[in-house]
């Protein structure tokens, strides 16, 4: 389609256009797997822009370096029981006023946080920063935990956030406006890291922020996901914001009422199982109205979720150690096969080919459905729902059964980052690395656990959670997220489309899984440039 | 005395002298100051969308790209691409399905109320058929959505096996042939009550005496519906099935809600092709010819009705 008025540009280019055009979406980046061109990243202080690539701002860099984030920084970011008490954590604004960043900024809980920022930041271009403006996804009221760093942030540095809620879907297109425009407002915005990273950093839109975690120990203290996520060819462009993964929702009173035999539900409680036990469980509430299992299979976004955690699980990896991108592999026609094959049996619902985001969370909650694979969000409404053990579990996600060529234990990752405006002027920049290195400390970390029901990246949360009963099932969703994984690929939200479609498509059986994933390995081909 | 030049505006006529022109031209500058406001909010909100998203038909049109002309590349694609035609093949199946059935279900009601004697009880009946009319399509898709549901709670599930018609519930949406012909059904009892609120108006207006002749002339009930009824009810399907297959041929709020286009792609018609394309892929150009294409037959096919059809039904 694409074309030059009037030559015919053939339609290899034009996928490749709309890839890094998705980038709104984000997707794009690094095609072929070579580094950015352009841009640099910003040591040499060239800056980088939308000719693409690497993120610059090099006066920030080197103002950056000037700050010392890497001084002192196990005193300022992590924080023991002793340090910050229970009790102290517990002092948090009432439900209902936890959206509004006065109430944390006089509570104990924020008072008593023990991050602060590096020494002699006053000094440097961010002190004279009042207010830094963050673009965030969607309303404040559904994100405490934010709210509360903010506020820790505010008190610790006396700067402003003025935050900027955009609604959800409209967000990812919103920010590749205001970026390709080259506006320096917002200054801090999220990322979507699976789908926007590499796109962002591709056209320059991310000011790298290396001398935030300045050294290679200080990425020790947090999941190995983080570093995964956050750093592209070396250079790091973001920081925590939200991380969910999978986990798996259990109604282990209703397995053995059902017939399914006390070893195997012990297995599934345990986190030892497979998916031959899974079978087992389907098997046993075949007829009986309620499902086994389940699985959303109309849905853009949450069909590829299901079905990556079944690829993962069997031991699929998309980018192979030379950059290939591969969809076809035996792991991924396995995963879907076996989605088709449960559906054909009537293991899982007939429907599964009408079931989008909620369906799963609201089946389970309703007790039309034994155990589903959904985010760890759901944890606070199942107790509420149906109480803790023997009613409700959550657990581990699932390996992959006999069929799988590599069984993994294994789930999906999909953490949003907080990355800083590369058209913002210098001080800005600061004051915002100045909120990543909040964004890193175990206060925030703990309020995104313990607070707001998120998982967190800093493993010091999980286990102090775990020690003082804190949050629920603690132990269980700090070993679910340990196997979490995400991989991050050029174009992925191009290629997320196609691959949606075809996977909806075999699931309804109008392909099979090989003619499907063949298909989507045809696109990612193209659009990659691959195989050529 | 008055004279022609004496009267103004808005009465009857003007002299052929300048007085009566600049009179003439300055009723004509009034009325279109008149009715400017109206134009305008037509050219806001209907004219330059539609230029807009023809023009944008012709490029590459995607978020983070600078705008590029790539002429008629976008409609080569389309019309090559197997996909579009799977879709414009539901759409016509969705769009003459649901006309079939409304104007045969819309037809088939009105006949029957216009047989009820009494006022009140006519006037009641259209009243609580029009409801379905009155919700909002995509809360009648929910509540067939849940109507439909597969597996025992679904209404017609517990409906059917209640009454052993099936030993066990089925999954209506999650069929790949049965999804398209219930969502086809869902739009057609949706818009039916147009059709018979418009047949049952063309039913009243007949004179009774055309039917008293059929009698006299031993007309059985079916030669009179054929020869007397259908003929002066013609213009009156004439706007049911314009109205009723325009809307259905880009209905997007009753299949989405209920199946999103699933299972598969069994019910994705082209509207939601342009909602993926456009709201979800970000290719923009090429949406915008998809909605080309879709506004393109839907005008073809009203004015085909307007100046040929209507015409015919006016001779």
């Amino acid at each position: 389609m694409a074309r030059d008025s009037g030559d015919r540009v053939d339609r290899r280019e034009l996928l490749k256009y709309l890839g890094v055009g998705s980038l709104t979406a984000a997707s794009a980046g690094c095609m072929g797997g070579s580094p950015p061109a352009g841009g640099g990243g910003g040591e040499n202080g060239s800056g980088g822009n939308a000719s693409g690539g690497g993120g610059g701002g090099g006066d920030a860099l080197a103002a950056a370096q000037e700050v010392g984030f890497a001084d002192n920084w196990k005193d300022r970011r992590m924080a023991s029981l002793d340090e910050w008490p229970l009790e102290k954590r517990e002092q948090i604004p009432p439900e209902g006023k936890r959206s509004d960043v006065k109430p944390w900024r006089n509570s104990g809980a924020v008072k008593s946080a023990p991050w602060s920022p590096p020494d002699g930041w006053e000094e440097t271009p961010a002190g004279d920063v009042e207010k830094l403006q963050i673009l965030n996804f969607g309303s404040l009221d559904y994100d405490p935990a934010t709210v509360a760093t903010y506020a820790m942030f505010e008190e610790a540095t006396g700067i402003e956030i003025e935050p900027l809620e955009i609604v959800v879907d409209q967000a990812v297109s919103k920010e590749a406006a205001f970026l390709s425009a080259n506006k320096g407002q917002p200054q801090g915005f999220l990322v979507v890291t699976g789908q926007s990273l590499t796109s962002f950093v591709q056209n320059g839109y991310l000011q790298q922020v290396d001398p935030v975690m300045g050294e290679e120990e200080m990425w020790d203290p947090y999941l190995s996901l983080a570093e995964n996520n956050f750093q592209i060819d070396g250079h790091t462009y973001l920081s925590p914001n939200i991380n969910e993964g999978s986990l798996v929702h259990t109604r282990p009173k209703l397995m053995r009422e059902n017939g399914v035999d006390d070893e195997t539900v012990q297995r599934i409680l345990d986190g030892e199982y497979d998916w031959n036990d899974m079978e087992t469980v389907m098997e046993a509430f075949k007829g009986t109205g309620i499902a086994g299992w389940a699985y959303r299979g109309a849905s853009l976004v949450y069909t590829v979720r299901d079905w990556m955690k079944m690829f993962y699980q069997a031991g699929g990896q998309i980018v192979g150690d030379d950059g290939t991108v591969t969809f076809n592999s035996e792991a991924g026609i396995v995963a879907l096969q076996k989605m088709v094959e449960w559906r054909e049996k009537g293991l899982v619902p007939k429907e599964v080919v009408n079931y989008t985001q909620g369906d799963l969370a609201d089946g389970f909650l309703s007790g039309q459905i034994a155990m589903v694979p959904v985010f760890g969000d759901l944890v606070p409404r199942a107790v509420e729902q149906h109480g803790k053990a023997p009613n409700y579990r959550p657990t581990v996600q699932p390996k992959g059964g006999e069929s799988a060529p590599n069984p993994k234990r294994r789930g999906i990752a999909a953490p949003t980052g907080f990355g800083i405006n590369v058209n913002a002027d210098v001080g800005h920049k600061l004051a915002a690395m100045l909120y990543m290195d909040a964004r890193w400390s175990v206060p925030s970390g703990w309020f995104e656990f313990v607070v707001e029901g998120n998982q967190t990246y800093a493993k010091d949360v999980y286990d102090q959670a775990s020690e003082t009963d804190a949050a629920l099932f603690a132990d269980v969703r700090g070993r679910a997220v340990e196997n979490n994984v995400q991989e991050i690929y050029p174009q992925s939200r191009t290629i997320r489309q196609t691959l949606s479609e075809e996977l909806q498509t075999a699931i309804a059986g109008d392909k099979s899984p090989e003619e499907a994933l063949n298909a989507v390995q045809e696109f990612a081909d193209t659009v990659l440039g691959q195989n050529e | 005395m008055a004279t022609d030049t004496q009267t103004g505006p808005g009465t009857h006529g003007y002299s052929d002298g300048l007085r009566g022109r600049v009179a003439k031209a300055a009723n004509e500058h009034v009325v279109l100051t008149m009715m400017a406001p109206a134009l305008l909010v037509i050219l806001a909100i209907f004219i330059y969308p539609v230029t807009y998203m023809v023009y944008q038909s012709f490029f590459l049109a995607v978020p983070g790209v600078p705008l590029r002309f790539v002429g008629l590349d976008n409609y080569v694609e389309m019309l090559g691409s197997s996909s579009f035609w799977s879709y414009f093949g539901h759409t016509m199946f969705y769009s003459f399905g649901s006309l079939f059935l409304t104007v045969t279900g819309g037809l088939t009601i009105a006949l029957a109320i216009n047989h009820v004697q009494r006022e009140y009880l006519r006037n009641t009946y259209s009243t609580v058929l029009m409801f379905s009319w009155a919700i909002p399509l995509a809360v009648a898709a929910l509540i067939w959505n849940w109507i439909l549901q597969g597996g025992e709670f679904g209404l017609l599930n517990m409906v059917l096996t209640d009454l052993g018609v099936l030993d066990t519930g089925y999954a209506w949406l999650a069929d790949q042939t049965a999804a398209l012909v219930v969502v086809t059904m869902v739009d057609a009892w949706a818009r039916f009550p147009f059709a018979m609120i418009v047949f049952l108006a063309g039913l009243q207006s007949i004179p009774q005496h055309m039917y008293d002749a059929g009698d006299v002339d031993g007309a059985t009930t079916f030669q009179a519906f054929r020869n007397i009824t259908l003929p002066y009810l013609r213009p009156y399907f004439a706007i049911v099935g314009l109205i009723t297959w325009m809307f259905a041929f880009r209905a997007f709020a009753v299949i989405y809600p209920m199946t999103q286009g699933g299972p598969g792609t069994a019910t994705t018609t082209l509207s939601i092709y342009i909602y993926r394309q456009g709201m979800v892929n970000l290719q923009f150009g090429y949406a915008s010819a998809v909605a080309t294409f879709l506004v393109g037959i839907t005008v073809i096919v009203a004015a085909f009705y307007v100046t040929v059809v209507l015409e015919r039904i006016e001779e």
